[in-house]
């Protein structure tokens, strides 16, 4: 750890510096982007602006619409803190502030002044027959900007039934078209071709590094702590960068500010306990969550030896804190504590974690001039234990410190812009081997490596007549690579270079300038094209030398030897909501180009190898296709119909003889099918059924002989196809108390209802009697998987 | 050591078995595979003081039930840096061997193979020799020891511990080939010094066989290798496929010229045996 502490204050200061200096110019540019949309009125206008909470818990409502009766199309939504603001000209309208699941508030306001209202809106208990009096917007779909945009309500992820009856948020959204898994039990997600290293998961803006526990059986989110998911497919606005593929991010709830509750639930191989309740009522609230598995603790009644003598449990730690020091400031406090200990007779260990931390601070300049700043920490480490007689330890660390300073502003009704800064201060420690006295292993410890990522952003959403909503913006980021070490360059795998840099020298920059465009056309309240052009880059490459995300996977920075990975993506899409949006249909077709693509040679050594750079292979992708989806908001009967067809392919130099092949998570024809019904005041049922091509996978085509022992001649990569994966999953909720003050539900589900058997690997294998046969094997995990977990919350 | 990390399906067959009741299962599955061109493949090897063995073959379908066809007829020429040169002695269909020229340390081979259109050729040095400190083989119920926890369990499992002295100013390579009852190991056991140079290393290759009794012999030929014949080996995948299986399999790195199969071997030789007991 020598110096890496004064390392850090030093550039974080330095770019603060910078960072403050470059305030002036925005400003300048941020007057040009104005320019470029505002019309001036001779009128007098007045702001309106406020937050939109619940009325229960006090949770500031993200995304919740403003609406102006008089003026169709104009309004307000809420900000990622429930913050709006609305300039109009001086007169008396009506307001429709509505989010969905809440009942609507209409009100009069005169507006002749600056005023400031904060709507408090009611859960929505009616029971679902009943008929619906207020208008509330369910056509936003239709009139944002958003295109590639898939968004999961928290209620709804509960009553969707998932192996081991764990709710979770990813399992969710790898349901809806374009957002892809490998199988069951397979860590990370691909978005429209992306490797699952391309996603930017984002915890109270804190990257998670490794979103998956137990390997992929779980992910690391908790959905008892979650406010508000959005998933952009490669489509996200100017204030996200950092990765090529996608955008997750995930939202903590805040606490109840009103009343403390406790919360929970117990499975059969896991538990959860929620606390929340107020600091002081209504300025500030806490919520600590926590999520334990326990399948070890069971192991351990085995008699058996080879059982008894594992360790396997994961744990999660979600704690918030927010304080609202008076009208115009509001602080909060949120972290993220996770880790995975796997344990094998004493002889093989591996654990591996995440720990965030967020504090932010809110701020009103004035009604139409809101700020957020923020400095984040985020960490991800593993550590490899051999315990035998030559034994060693192997960690890695990847941390970042990241301060981030934004702006929303609403000049009028018809612009909101949003610009900041964001610095990020990334040390990667790769490799660390500690070994036992008597190891045959040279404790060794690899070159730290640090880097700083400066990002400027500005962009807005502006809405120049009820037709029309633009949302344009420009990301420019700044890299840098920072000595002290020695830095190579290879050609060929070999070294032809060796550069001494001193601490705090620059070893390599990159700059980069990122468009983003997404624009909608509104034919009516029902009807919509949109369409997008963004550009994203990465400096941060996941290195994984299984065909599957894993723990122990190696974050490089780009470096001589890496380019930062880019990625173009078009798409375009049509929008429809009929049956009084009862349904909502979107149809979506996408075509994205990936550079600077990474891969790794056959074999290579990816743990604590200072010369990994050298085992790396570089080339470039493609994905296209095209997304249904068909949802059904309304009625006793919800859910959602999602078909893509896609193609992802990659070109990288020494694969393949160079031509082009799928890529792994190439699955032409992807469906899955989504049914919650609501029986009655007690009951609902709900079921999925997916269907997926097999993934891309390479078989031998051909075998031959080497030391008198058969080995595979491979003619080209991914050439075969897994066979087709399909699975049913029911689940039921049975209501068993629900009052103001208590509540209680047991979950039921069947994981794989059919017991399709589902093949995890195919092998082939001489045959054991005759090693002149050679027979296809496949190994499956899962048939029939019941769960039971039992819910409360008083 | 770290490629333990690799047995990664096998981690999450483990804990997918831990976790829930439904075990894994293996059943045979129908794969249609397409048909493949035969290729020549070349197994070439010179070991210090022996002479150079070459066995030539064709690859066939995946499917193909039946021997591996030898190609005979072919002209082989082995050669070293100071001129010498010999063609080899087909003494069995397919097998090739030297009768004059052994291989020595520091010495640089080149090797040519030509048959009908094909031509094929390669070069590499045998390695300095790093002798084997220690070689002995021990019966154990588990891996490392342990006492049995079934009734009636027996030692079926042999570890086989070979050390050598790394030479700490040089980068080194090892392959062990491992051989019980005449049949050579499939596992390709091949170590560098990346992160052990200049120590005494203890290699660990265990055997299991419940069918190995007395009289029976597990031997090992530890051979110094060049970096290239290390990466032909290590880079020689599994068959697997499907979410669970490590990086996408392919041909290993070859160090011939003019072929996609096979390997040119300069290597030093130390051969060890072990009679059960």
């Amino acid at each position: 750890m020598k110096n890496g502490g004064q390392v850090e204050q030093s550039y974080y200061f330095r770019h603060l510096n910078y960072m403050l200096k470059n305030q002036f110019m925005k400003i300048h540019l941020l007057h040009l982007f104005i320019l470029i949309s505002v019309s001036v009125f001779a009128a007098q206008k007045h702001t309106i602006s406020g937050t939109v909470s619940d009325a229960s818990s006090g949770e500031s409502l993200i995304g919740a619409t403003i609406l102006i009766d008089e003026i169709p199309g104009t309004g307000a939504s809420t900000n990622a803190y429930g913050y709006f603001s609305l300039t109009l000209n001086d007169s008396q309208y009506t307001l429709i502030v509505s989010y969905l699941g809440y009942k609507s508030i209409v009100q009069t306001i005169n507006i002749k002044e600056n005023r400031m209202i904060n709507f408090k809106l009611e859960p929505d208990t009616r029971q679902l027959d009943e008929v619906e009096v207020t208008t509330r917007r369910t056509n936003d779909n239709i009139l944002s900007t958003e295109i590639g945009v898939e968004r999961v309500q928290v209620k709804e992820i509960a009553k969707v039934p998932v192996i081991f009856g764990e709710a979770d948020i990813l399992k969710t959204l790898k349901l809806t078209p374009g957002i892809k898994s490998v199988g069951e039990a397979s860590g990370g997600f691909y978005v429209r071709g992306g490797n699952s290293s391309q996603n930017l998961i984002l915890l109270d803006e804190a990257t998670v590094y490794n979103a998956d526990h137990l390997l992929g059986f779980f992910s690391t989110f908790n959905s008892d702590a979650i406010k508000d998911i959005q998933m952009f497919k490669g489509t996200a606005p100017a204030e996200y960068g950092g990765r090529i593929s996608s955008v997750l991010d995930v939202k903590m709830n805040d606490g109840n500010n009103q009343t403390h509750h406790i919360g929970g639930g117990i499975g059969l191989i896991s538990s959860r306990l929620n606390l929340e309740g107020p600091i002081v009522k209504e300025k500030g609230s806490y919520l600590v969550t926590a999520r334990r598995t326990y399948a070890d603790l069971f192991l351990k009644l085995s008699p058996d030896e080879l059982i008894n003598n594992n360790q396997l449990y994961f744990y999660d730690l979600n704690l918030k804190a927010n304080y609202r020091i008076d009208e115009r400031n509001r602080i909060f406090l949120s972290g993220y504590f996770g880790r995975d200990v796997f344990e094998f007779q004493e002889r093989f260990g591996l654990d591996w974690g995440n720990i965030t931390g967020t504090l932010r601070w809110n701020h009103l300049w004035n009604a139409k001039l809101f700020s957020n700043t923020s400095i984040i920490y985020s960490n991800y480490d593993y550590k490899v234990n051999i315990l035998q007689d030559a034994g060693f330890s192997l960690t890695s660390i990847i941390k970042n410190w990241n301060f981030k300073h934004e702006f929303q502003y609403y000049p009028d009704s018809k612009n909101t812009l949003t610009f900041g800064v964001n610095s990020i201060y990334h040390t990667i420690i790769p490799g660390q081997l500690d070994t036992t006295e008597d190891s045959d292993f040279t404790p060794t410890r690899l070159q730290e490596k640090f880097a700083v990522d400066n990002g400027v952003y500005i962009s807005n959403t502006w809405k120049p007549t009820y037709n029309l909503n633009i949302n344009y913006g420009l990301r420019f980021s700044a890299y840098h690579l920072f000595g002290p070490g020695d830095f190579y360059t290879y050609r060929d795998g070999a070294i032809t270079d060796t550069t001494t840099y001193a601490k705090n020298q620059i070893v390599q920059s990159y700059y980069q300038i990122e468009p983003r465009l997404n624009i909608a056309y509104i034919f009516n309240e029902k009807n919509s094209v949109k369409a997008s052009f963004t550009r994203n880059t990465q400096n941060l490459h996941l290195i994984s030398n299984a065909t599957s995300t894993l723990p122990t996977d190696i974050w490089l920075s780009s470096s001589k030897n890496v380019k930062p990975e880019i990625g173009d993506q078009f798409s375009l899409g049509y929008f429809t909501n009929f049956k009084e949006d009862m349904y909502q249909l979107s149809t979506e077709i996408y075509y994205r180009w990936m550079q600077n693509q990474i891969d790794l040679k056959n074999g290579a050594d990816i743990n604590a190898n200072e010369h990994i750079e050298g085992e790396l292979l570089f080339g470039v992708g493609r994905a296209y296709g095209a997304e249904v989806l068909l949802r059904k908001k309304k009625g006793k009967l919800t859910g959602w119909i999602g078909y893509t067809w896609s193609r992802t392919e990659r070109l990288i130099d020494g694969i393949n003889n160079g031509n082009w092949y799928p890529a792994r998570q190439d699955i032409t024809h992807d469906v899955s099918v989504v049914g919650i019904y609501d029986i009655n005041k007690k009951w609902s049922v709900s079921a999925t059924w997916v269907y997926n091509t097999g993934n891309a996978v390479t078989f031998p085509s051909g075998k031959y002989l080497v030391n008198g022992n058969v080995r595979y001649y491979y003619t080209e990569r991914n050439g075969y196809r897994m066979p087709d994966y399909h699975r049913l999953d029911l689940g039921a909720t049975r209501i068993l108390k629900k009052t103001s003050k208590y509540e209680s539900s047991l979950n039921f589900s069947v994981y794989n209802a059919y017991g399709q058997k589902n093949p995890f690997t195919i092998d082939f294998e001489p045959d054991e009697n005759n090693p002149e046969v050679i027979n296809a094997v496949k190994t499956y995990l899962f048939t029939y998987v019941p769960s039971i977990t039992y819910n409360f919350k008083f | 050591m770290l490629l333990k990390i690799k047995t990664y399906s096998k981690l999450i067959i483990l804990m997918a078995a831990m976790l829930s009741a439904s075990c894994s299962e293996i059943i045979e599955i129908e794969i249609n595979i397409n048909d493949s061109h035969p290729q020549l493949v070349v197994e070439a090897s010179i070991g210090r003081g022996e002479p150079a063995v070459v066995v030539l073959t064709r690859s066939v379908n995946l499917y193909h039930t039946g021997s591996f066809p030898p190609v005979s007829g072919a002209v082989i020429t082995i050669s070293d840096k100071e001129g010498n040169s010999e063609i080899l002695t087909e003494i069995n269909p397919g097998i090739y061997t030297s009768v004059n020229l052994k291989g020595k340390s520091g010495q640089t081979y080149f090797l040519n193979v030509e048959n009908e259109a094909e031509t094929i050729s390669s070069s590499g040095r045998i390695p300095e020799y790093v002798p084997v400190d220690s070689f002995r083989v021990v019966n154990s119920i588990y891996p490392g020891g342990g006492p049995a926890v079934l009734p009636n369990q027996t030692a079926d499992f042999y570890e086989v511990y070979v050390t050598y002295t790394d030479p700490v100013d040089k980068q080194n390579y090892y392959r062990i080939v491992l051989t019980v009852n005449g049949k050579i190991s499939g596992n390709n056991y091949v170590y560098d010094d990346r992160l052990t140079n200049g120590n005494q290393v203890e290699n660990l290759l265990v055997v299991y066989n419940p069918e190995l009794k007395s009289g029976d012999s597990i031997s090992v030929e530890v051979q110094c290798i060049s970096k290239s014949v290390y990466e032909y080996f290590k880079s020689m995948g599994g068959s697997s496929g499907g979410p669970g299986g490590s990086s996408s399999p392919a041909n290993p790195y070859t160090n011939l010229k003019g072929a996609t199969l096979g390997f040119f071997n300069p290597h030093t030789v130390e051969r060890l045996h072990y009679i059960i007991p």
